[in-house]
This record gives C-alpha cells, structure tokens and sequence, in this order.
C-alpha cells in the first residue's frame, strides 16, 4: 500500500516536470512575429501596402499589362480622348450580349483636337508587326463610297507592303475585300495573310487585320504592338486591349501615345528612384551616423558639420547646379543613376542625424559595453550590436523618406532636367500639362499627377503603418 | 610567489573641467588561481571602475589610467596594444554583469551571442560554435538547452539570462572571472542558483573569480578573500573568515554590525528599543576628498593624526592587511598624485581650470 502511494508521488512529481519548464512554460512569439500582427491591424498601413503592391507590380509588369508600348504612336491621334466603354453589343439579329467594345474614333479638326466616331461601313487594315521598331500600318477609309474606299484600303497595303498591284495576294486581298462588304455582317474582323516577307534574314508571314465597321472590341491576351518582354524575349501579347488598336483608356498625349501605356512604363522611374534613393541614404546615413555617434569627438564634429553644411544648401539650386555640370547628351538610365545620386547626397545628412542621436544612446547600453568585455573590435560592435539595433527605426524613417524621392523625381523632369523623352516618367508626363490650354482641352493629362499623390498617399500609410508596428508605445 | 593577477598601484582617473575625479586611487591587490577575492565596498567606491580598468575599457576621455600595472601571467596589461587586449578580453579574462536584463543584445538569440565569443577566440565555424553553445548552456544548467538556444534575451527571465551571460562569459574557458554584482537584481533563490553555478564551474575549470558585490551575506558564503573599498582604495584585506571574526578597520566593522540579525530581537535587554547599528554620514566627494584619513569624519575612533596624515595599508599579521592608525603608524608618504595633476601646467592648459566653489 505503502510503496504504490510512493509510486504515485514520483509519477505526479516527473509529470510536472515534464510539464513545466523553467522560466517560462509556453514559447513567446518572436519579435518579427509581434511586428507583423501589430501591422496588420493597421487599416491605412494595410491599404498602403496593398496599393504600393499594386503599384510596384504592375510596373514590372508594365510591358505585358499595358495595351501598347511606352513610345508606340499614332500621329492620327494626337489628345485623342480618353475611351468611352460600351458593354453591350447588338448583333445583326438584334440581340443584345455582353461584348464590350469602343468606337473607333478620326480627328476632324487638328486646331481643336476633336473627334467624331466614324461610320459603320468604314474599312481598316492593320497590320500585325514582328519588329519592334517598325511602324505598323493604320488604314482607315470611311468614303461613303464603297470602291473609293477599296481602293484607298489597297493602295495604303500596297505602299506598306511594297508588293505589285497585280501581284496574287493583291487580287486575293481585293476578293476579301469585296467579300467582307457583301457579308451582311456589321462588324467583322478577319486575319489576312500577306505571305512570306524577308525579316531580320529570315523569311516570315505577315498578317494584316482586315475590319469592317467602327468597333473596337476589347479583349484578353490580344496581338498588338510587338515589344521586348523586361529585354528576354519579343512578343506581340497584350494582357488587356484590342487587336484593332484604337483604344486609349486615359487618353493619348500630344503625339499619340497612350497615356495609360506610358503610365505604367513611367512607374518603374518614378517608383524606383524612390527605393534606390531611400537604399543609397541608408547606406550613406548608416554608415556615417554611426561612425559619428560611436566615435564621437573630432570624427563626429566633422562628420556633422559636414552634414549641415550639405543641409543648409538650397537643395533645388545645387539640383541645378550639379544637374548642369554634367552634359546634357546623357542616356536616360545614366540621367537616371544622376537623378538618384544627386537626391539622396542631398538627403544622406537628416538620417544620419538621426541615426548618431540613437548610437550616442545605444554605445552606453550594456550589452555594448558586454560585447566589449568580449573582445570585439569596435568595428564588429558597431556593426553586429549598435547599427543592427536602430534598425527599427531607420526603417520607418527610410520609408517616409521615399516620397520625397518620387516628388523630387517628378519635380526635376518637370523643369527638364530629369528623365527625357522618349523615355517616361510621371514627372515628364505631368510637364505636359504645364500648359493650362492644353490642359484645358486635355484634362486627362494630369492623370500622372494623381497617380504621384496616390504612391507618396501610399507609402506615408504604409510608413505609419511600420511606424506603429514597431514602436514599443504603440496602443495596438 | 607569482601571482596570477597582480594590480599594483592603480589610479583611474575622470578629468572634468573643474576638477578629477578619483574613481580608483592607488589600489593594490592580486588574485592567485583558482581563488575567489570578494570586493566589497558601498556604492561609488570604485568596485566597477577596478573591473573596467582591469578589462582595460576606461572611457577615455574623460578616464584615463594615471599609473598603475596590472600584470596578468606576467604580462602588464596596461601596456598591450588595444588588439592584444582585445584577444585577452573575452577569451583570458571574461567579465559578467548586474543586470541581466539589458547586458545581452535583444536583437539576437542566446546561441548566436554565444557563438560570437566563440567564432571570434576559439576560431570556430558556425555549426560547432552552435553544438558547442548548446554544451555550454547545458554546462550552466539550462533546461532544454537545443531550444533555449535559439531564444531571444527578452523570452527569457533574469536567472536564465544570466545564467546565458555566464554560459557566454565561461564560453573560452577563461582564467580570470570579473563578476560585478552578478546576483543583484536576482532574487534570494535565483541567487542560490546562480552561486552554486559559479562555484562549481570554478571547481570544475580552477577559474579565478573577482567577485564584487555589496552584499555581505554573498561575501561570507561565496568567497576565499576579501578586499573592502572606500574611496578608491583598500582599506582592509584578508580572508573571509577574518574579516568576519575579527575585523580591524572600523569601516569594517560599521559595515558588519549594520547588518540586521534575524531573531536578536527589537529590544535590549533593559527594555530600550534595539536600533540598527549604522555608519554616519557619506562617501566622501571623490573629487575632493578630505585631507588625512578619508574615512576619518566618519570614523568613530578618529583620532587627531587622522585628520592630517593618510595611512598606510600595513601588513598587521599574515596575509592581513589593515589601512589604520589604529594599529601601526605608518604614513602615505608624497604629495597627492592628483592633486599634483591638477597643479601641472598641462592640465591647467588643457583644461582650462576654474577654481570650485
């Protein structure tokens, strides 16, 4: 009886110390983890991530999502306004489905820059490039007449195409042609081959777009204007668009171009000197403010006297000055590195203030001292123990300072200094609303200024957000 | 005889505009191997600026060490280049801290801090620096030491933390511990613990230990020898037991009979309410400290002399060293070296000096 109470006893006592463990009994979560859940009850901080992740994406992406390239061009369509959508379509029977489509649209007064859309009967060629660098054909004939519009229609393919006016593919375009008028059909589309054409040394089919009546229907995956897919591989895919062109959701500018095209490829500039910039000040700022405030004495008398002395300089003339000082006949990814390098030597000198007032603190810490006792070499402690600690909030201070970069960016494209055509950048596109006529007649122009607010909206959210994540006060 | 840790005449210095502050004023005093030497003083008498002089880590400016040796195996260690120093700190001599809570980095896990020391003196890759964390967390008795290796300082509490800062502190086996308050902000358990930890691992690695504490009970339980401090210098050396028994400096005694003893009860004998016995007054300035004994306006036994010769720390029987005019008449000898210092024309030029007050 004795021994079984005992037995019991010791079973209890290796139960409990199996179950309770020193200290404390359950795993706590990991810092990262803390920050991650306090960011997450952040609403705006999470808005701002979402946006920042939609706006990033798609400027990657920019060359498969946007319906034509950055410099493709119609001259037929200068400030060509932005597309009306219509969703529901009537066949010849009658029926009404779901297809959405857009008019097709020709210029009647070049002064005014107005448009009308053109009659149901017109016939378009448009041809399907290989190259990116060719200019496609664009025929659009609309003469109440139907031969004259024949006519038009052949001598445009003819002239494009360099072939013989009786030569076979001819009298055959000129039977589908005629064809397609007979169909009774409103609108019909259909892919004609040209035949074999000598290309880059290689003998390839062309094909031309063959289109009656004034629609444009929208549609996934289109062939469109060929381009270099981030420089791997040449395709003529669009994500989103119509084969037949024609469509411009924001608009066109003065040239023809796409607003909305443009816009996209003109994100990867604006959106990535931000990041660049904000990466090279951290790196100046970190290094600098952290030599400074643990060294202290002479290097940091130096270093920050230095730091003001680049503060107090009026940082849009010296923009001017240092922007002057280096030819104008640049390549735009060379004006682009200048862009980055001149905003952030201006910028470096506020975060390593910032960044020597937290070392100043962090070098009496004891864990410094600790790490001293160690034997570590000051430039390990710095690196492994001081820098890695004020982390936190050199993040926060990097991601609220990258709005900064983006206005920076579009304010030295705006005065001309910065990115240049052909090339495109919200800053560049916005110039072209300098102009209040042009505005006035083209309100769509300043749809890259909407899209600058609503990147500088977003990332100050998402800054506040990390702000509040990472702060040890935050109410969350 | 050689001893393994030898200071000899140690003055640590903090210069401010005005006036130098004498942190460590003329400290002698060695450590042979394996022992424990408890240095025990009040608050500000310079037990942690005698750690961070040994360590070689006085901030300089304003510190500076004015003279002074502190011979290690032989070697003065006031005098290696600061990379030499370097491979000593850490891997010879290792030091832990008082407050466990903030002397670890809350930016890593307990492994990757022990690995640091390790990869940086024993040359070790990552991976055997990791094994051989985990042996050294298990070695300072850590429950589950595969997992704790991998926890952050602030998920563990302050008995494991410091057990994590001597598993790291013992992590290249070094001949010399410095331990500043290692127990203070643990509680009387913990305390226990942590002892015992230290002990055995003194046993086990013949480590010499340089315990400084304000605690007597610690003192009397823990340590072979014992140095009190006042001031910046020693007043009484000699070992545990004596200093308990038989104490001579009336510093020494102050300190002992203010200690409370649990059941003396809180009245005499004739009925008068028993008060804790205590040492008037304070430290004095030790920027400025008075002429003669320094703990002479203190003292009760002052005599005349006290108040303007300073004495000397005599040998009074073996091994037991007394800084009293009580019990010899030998006097320190010289001008004062700061006060010397701060008649030099160098100081006067470099500094600027005002005159106090």
């Amino acid at each position: 009886m004795d021994k079984k109470v005992m037995e019991n006893t010791i079973d209890r006592q290796h139960e409990i110390e199996i179950e309770t463990r020193e200290g404390i009994a359950r795993k706590s979560e990991s810092l990262w983890t803390v920050y991650r859940r306090r960011f997450k009850k952040h609403t705006l901080g999470k808005i701002g991530l979402i946006i920042l992740i939609i706006l990033y994406g798609s400027a990657l992406f920019a060359d498969i999502l946007s319906p034509y390239t950055m410099t493709w061009r119609d001259k037929y369509k200068s400030f060509h306004p932005p597309a009306e959508i219509e969703w529901l379509y009537n066949n010849a029977e009658g029926d009404r489905s779901f297809k959405p489509f857009v008019y097709e649209k020709v210029i009647t007064n070049i002064a005014f820059k107005t448009y009308k859309i053109v009659p149901s009967y017109t016939i378009r060629a448009i041809s399907q490039e290989i190259l990116t660098v060719n200019r496609e054909l664009r025929s659009i004939s609309y003469d109440s007449d139907f031969e004259v519009r024949l006519e038009t229609t052949l001598e445009n393919v003819r002239k494009h195409y360099r072939v013989e006016d009786d030569s076979d593919v001819m009298v055959h375009l000129e039977e589908t042609l005629r064809q397609m008028e007979e169909n009774p059909e409103k609108d019909i589309s259909i892919e004609f081959s040209m035949g074999e054409f000598l290309v880059k040394d290689k003998m390839q089919e062309l094909t031309l777009n063959l289109v009656k009546g004034n629609k444009n229907f929208l549609g996934f995956f289109n062939q469109g204007v060929p381009y270099s897919f981030l420089g791997l591989f040449t395709t003529n895919r669009h994500f989103f668009g119509a084969s037949t062109g024609g469509v411009y959701f924001w608009g066109a500018d003065q040239h023809g171009r796409d607003i909305f095209s443009r816009m996209l490829h003109g994100g990867r500039i604006s959106l990535t000197v931000g990041i660049v910039g904000a990466m090279l000040i951290f790196v100046f700022g970190l290094t600098i403010g952290g030599v400074a405030g643990y060294f202290g004495g002479k290097v940091d008398v130096v270093l920050m006297r230095f730091g003001e002395v680049v503060m107090a300089f009026p940082s849009i003339y010296l923009l001017f000055a240092l922007r002057a000082s280096f030819p104008s006949s640049l390549t735009s990814s060379q004006v682009y590195m200048l862009i980055i390098i001149i905003l952030s030597f201006i910028g470096w000198a506020g975060l390593a203030r910032i960044i020597r007032g937290l070392v100043l603190s962090l070098k009496n810490e004891d864990f410094v001292l600790s790490a001293r006792t160690m034997g570590l070499s000051q430039w390990k402690i710095i690196r492994r123990h001081i820098l890695p600690n004020t982390l936190s909030f050199v993040i926060v201070q990097v991601t609220l300072t990258v709005p900064g970069y983006i206005l920076g960016e579009s304010a030295l494209s705006l005065l001309g200094l910065g990115i240049m055509e052909p090339q495109s950048s919200w800053g560049l596109m916005l110039a072209a609303a300098k102009n209040y006529g042009t505005v006035q007649n083209a309100p769509w122009l300043l749809v890259p200024g909407f899209a600058i607010f609503i990147a500088i909206m977003a990332w100050n959210f998402f800054g506040d957000g990390i702000r509040d994540a990472v702060d040890p006060k935050s109410k969350h | 005889m050689s001893h393994l840790l030898e200071v000899k005449d140690l003055r640590t210095y903090y210069y401010h505009h005005t006036h130098i502050v004498r942190a460590v004023d003329g400290l002698d005093f060695h450590l042979d191997k394996g022992e424990i030497l408890g240095i025990v003083g009040e608050s500000g008498c310079g037990k942690s600026q005698t750690s961070m002089s040994i360590m070689n880590l006085i901030q300089t400016p304003p510190g500076k060490i004015e003279t002074g040796e502190i011979l290690y195996d032989g070697t003065d260690l006031l005098k290696l280049r600061e990379d030499e120093m370097r491979k000593i700190r850490g891997n010879r001599i290792s030091m832990i801290f008082q407050e466990p809570m903030t002397s670890m980095n809350p930016l890593f896990t307990l492994g990757n801090q022990i690995s640091e020391v390790l990869m940086l003196h024993r040359g070790m890759s990552e991976q055997e620096a990791r094994a051989e964390s985990i042996n050294l967390l298990d070695m300072v008795g850590m429950s589950d030491p595969d997992e704790r290796v991998d926890e952050y300082p602030f998920q563990l509490s302050g008995g494991l933390r410091q057990r994590g800062m001597i598993a790291m502190a013992m992590a290249c086996e070094p001949s010399v511990l410095i331990a500043d308050e290692p127990t203070t902000a643990l509680d009387v358990t913990i305390q226990a613990q942590i002892l015992r930890l230290m002990g055995n691992l003194k046993e086990r690695h013949k480590t010499s230990i340089i315990f400084i504490t304000h605690d007597l009970a610690v003192i009397a339980g823990f340590t072979d020898r014992v140095m009190v401090m006042y001031a910046g210098i020693a007043v009484e050396s000699t070992d545990v037991k004596t200093i308990f028994k038989k104490s001579l400096h009336p510093y020494t005694q102050g300190l002992l009979t203010s200690i409370p003893v649990l059941g003396e009860g809180k009245t005499h004998a004739d009925g008068t309410r028993r008060k804790l016995n205590t040492i008037l007054g304070n430290l004095p300035d030790n920027a400025d400290f008075p002429k003669g004994c320094r703990f002479a306006p203190r003292c009760s036994k002052a005599m005349e002399k006290c108040f303007h010769a300073e004495p000397k720390l005599m040998e009074i029987e073996k091994d037991h060293f007394v800084r009293c005019f009580l019990y010899h008449n030998e006097e320190n000898e010289g001008e004062d070296l700061a006060t010397k210092i701060m008649k030099s024309r160098k100081y006067k030029r470099g500094f600027r000096l005002k005159t106090r007050g």
